[in-house]
């Protein structure tokens, strides 16, 4: 094993929960938070239209 | 950069002076937990000036209810003066218009629970904390809420540890 093998990429607590992503999102003010999530809720809605289509 | 339909319901709300608190999901994600949600969960004040207000909201959106869309049923002012939950659908998306939550907590038993957020461009509204949240997601009980649980949890203690570190936004 490396020692860059060695080094942890991702921080998950016991149950599983990613730590990293948490840390990120509260790293935002409340509002970056809600822009955040209005653009990845439609980019959401935008690919389940286009696999619809098909 | 155009807003959100999420942002859009709850400024209408607040530039028409309902008085309400955000709850459920998206109050999560404000509070810093980044799950998915797409409607807006709200408990307002029954008085009766605010049903008054939130109704004239609740037209401007064209809100009828989610179950049975086809008739086109509009909420009225019995429907929001009662303790239970009205499922709306606007043209903004998914409202849920809640009159109590939990063991049956009006708006003004969750004010103290509740805080002031800034959305920017003018827009502030009341976001129930986290540490309630998790509280009435462990009551409910259900399959849904319990799988929640882990994710809440983990962002509270993290929320606390960035406070003590003197971090956060």
């Amino acid at each position: 094993m490396s020692a860059l093998s060695s080094i942890p990429l991702t921080d998950y607590s016991p149950d599983g929960v990613d730590l990293t992503l948490i840390r990120w999102f509260l790293s935002l003010t409340p509002a970056q938070r809600l822009e955040f999530h209005e653009r990845h809720m439609e980019d959401i809605l935008v690919i389940r239209k286009l696999n619809a289509r098909g | 950069m155009p807003e959100g339909n999420l942002r859009s319901t709850l400024r209408i709300l607040s530039e028409n002076q309902v008085d309400f608190i955000l709850v459920g999901g998206l109050a999560a994600v404000l509070q810093g937990v980044p799950l998915s949600t797409y409607d807006v969960d709200i408990v307002h004040s029954r008085e009766a000036l605010n049903i008054h207000r939130l109704l004239s909201v609740l037209e401007t959106l064209d809100a009828i209810f989610r179950m049975q869309p086809e008739r086109r049923l509009k909420p009225n002012a019995s429907h929001l003066s009662g303790q239970g939950h009205v499922n709306l659908v606007t043209r903004l998306g998914s409202l849920d218009v809640l009159g109590t939550i939990g063991n049956g907590l009006s708006y003004e038993q969750l004010l103290p629970y509740s805080e002031s957020m800034d959305l920017e461009n003018g827009l502030e509204i009341r976001v129930l904390g986290l540490e309630k949240l998790i509280e009435l997601k462990e009551e409910i009980g259900g399959e849904k809420d319990r799988a929640m649980l882990p994710l809440l949890r983990r962002a509270l203690e993290e929320k606390r540890r960035s406070e003590r570190v003197g971090g956060g936004p």
